[in-house]
């Protein structure tokens, strides 16, 4: 398994933790032997985490730059999926509540690319309410007081994107297809199987084995 | 976990963005309260965005890059023409509008303007003590409390708790006495009533 060490952190890739950089393969072996995952929260900080930093602490516009040529073209393509109106003004919308919200982004909740998923999902129903003229309503604390969270659930939370990583390195090409057709298109059953021309019962059979297979990853750190 | 949560598969479908907007005002609710399904939900979240971070990028509109610089500087256009008029509140909600009684101490609230086409949420009200109609299900059922506590076949709902139902069960859930109980829960497809209520669904729109 790849891990992005703080070397490479800090060469010009600067979105060392993130598939969506094309990544180069380094020209010599790194110095560090590869490692194995980290038990511990000692995660490699990610690329898109240091870049959200420089924009929470000095508004750097350079590393808004940054982001935006490596995530608005995927969250577009995100909403264009979704089938959200206007693919590239919920593109910019995201990326301006990436620069507003910047101070709130806690990498102890979890990682950046999550955060900025969550951003894109948000951005996207809002979108689509808006065009279908349902109203907004907003149940915030119905009862009180709210549970707080676990700290070691956000630990979990925070740790939770790179074990994703690793378990979808696992899946066969088959699963993370139909994973991603299932969960990040969100395009029925029936649909997928149309797609890949594979009866239905194989999607629903591939879509569980990948899905209990990321669970079990995902729960191993417990 | 227990039957007071909802099914990995749902919070799955929350995490996506795949839920019916209906659904997953429930969802939130119980959310709010559940550091548990809150942990779960993160852990989908990250699956989406380890998926966006592989997406294949599709082109931006010439100049986006130069519009979103341009843009930093302004102030926040909160959120892009949302007149406040449309943004309530559930305490809005239960102080507007009118309950639909069915019987004495029972009455439903329609809230399916603030649901996706073709699925049904309702705010449900119930004396302690007090029986809701009995039914089954077209479709999947999503039911939080928001006050006071049920109890049916599978068990207690208090506050917080969601009960997730199939197509293929018939349930009776009963108001525990000494409090009126509230329930916000959401259908995909009508509910099969039993009984009077039968009768009158498709005057009341369940």
């Amino acid at each position: 398994m790849y891990v992005a060490t703080a070397r490479q952190f800090l060469d010009a890739s600067p979105l060392g933790g993130c598939g969506a950089m094309s990544v180069r393969e380094p020209a010599e072996p790194p110095h560090e032997p590869p490692q194995e995952p980290p038990q511990e929260p000692s995660r490699a900080p990610s690329g898109a985490a240091a870049l959200i930093r420089r924009i929470a602490e000095r508004q750097d516009r350079a590393a808004f730059a940054e982001l935006f040529t490596a995530f608005a073209p995927r969250v577009k393509a995100f909403a264009l999926r979704r089938g959200a109106p206007a693919p590239d003004e919920v593109a910019q919308e995201v990326m301006l509540a990436i620069w507003r919200k910047a101070a709130s982004f806690d990498p102890a909740r979890g990682d950046a690319e999550a955060w900025i998923f969550r951003i894109a999902r948000n951005a996207c129903i809002d979108a689509l309410r808006r065009t279908r003229g349902l109203p907004l309503l907003e149940i915030s604390d119905p009862f009180a007081p709210p549970e707080p969270t676990r700290g070691d659930a956000e630990l979990e939370a925070a740790q939770a994107a790179a074990r994703v990583r690793q378990a979808l390195v696992t899946l066969s090409p088959e699963q993370r297809e139909v994973v991603r057709l299932s969960f990040f298109d969100d395009r029925p059953h029936a649909e997928i199987s149309a797609l890949l021309g594979v009866p239905l019962g194989t999607v629903k059979s591939r879509l569980r084995l990948a899905m209990s297979r990321l669970r079990e990853r995902l729960q191993e750190l417990r | 976990m227990s039957e007071r949560h909802p099914l990995s598969e749902t919070l799955s479908a929350y995490a996506a963005g795949a839920l019916p907007a209906g659904a997953r005002l429930v969802l939130e609710v119980h959310l709010d309260g559940c550091a548990h399904c809150r942990t779960e939900v993160a852990r989908f979240e990250a699956l989406g965005g380890a998926l966006l971070c592989e997406a294949e990028p599709s082109e931006l509109a010439p100049g986006g890059l130069e519009r979103a610089l341009a843009a930093l500087d302004r102030p926040t256009p909160e959120p892009p023409s949302e007149p406040p008029s449309r943004r309530l509140t559930l305490d809005e909600v239960l102080a507007r509008g009118f309950w639909i009684p069915l019987g004495p101490s029972l009455a439903v609230k329609r809230l399916s303007r603030f649901a996706d086409p073709g699925e049904r949420l309702v705010l449900i009200r119930a004396a302690g003590g007090q029986a809701l109609p009995e039914h089954g299900h077209a479709g999947p059922e999503r039911l939080v409390v928001l006050k006071g506590a049920f109890e049916d076949q599978l068990g207690r709902y208090g506050p917080g708790d969601l009960s997730e139902r199939g197509p293929d069960d018939r349930h009776q859930p009963v108001a525990v006495p000494g409090e009126t109980c509230l329930c916000l829960s959401a259908t995909d497809a009508p509910l099969r009533l039993s009984g009077i209520a039968r009768w009158l669904q498709p005057v009341l729109g369940l």
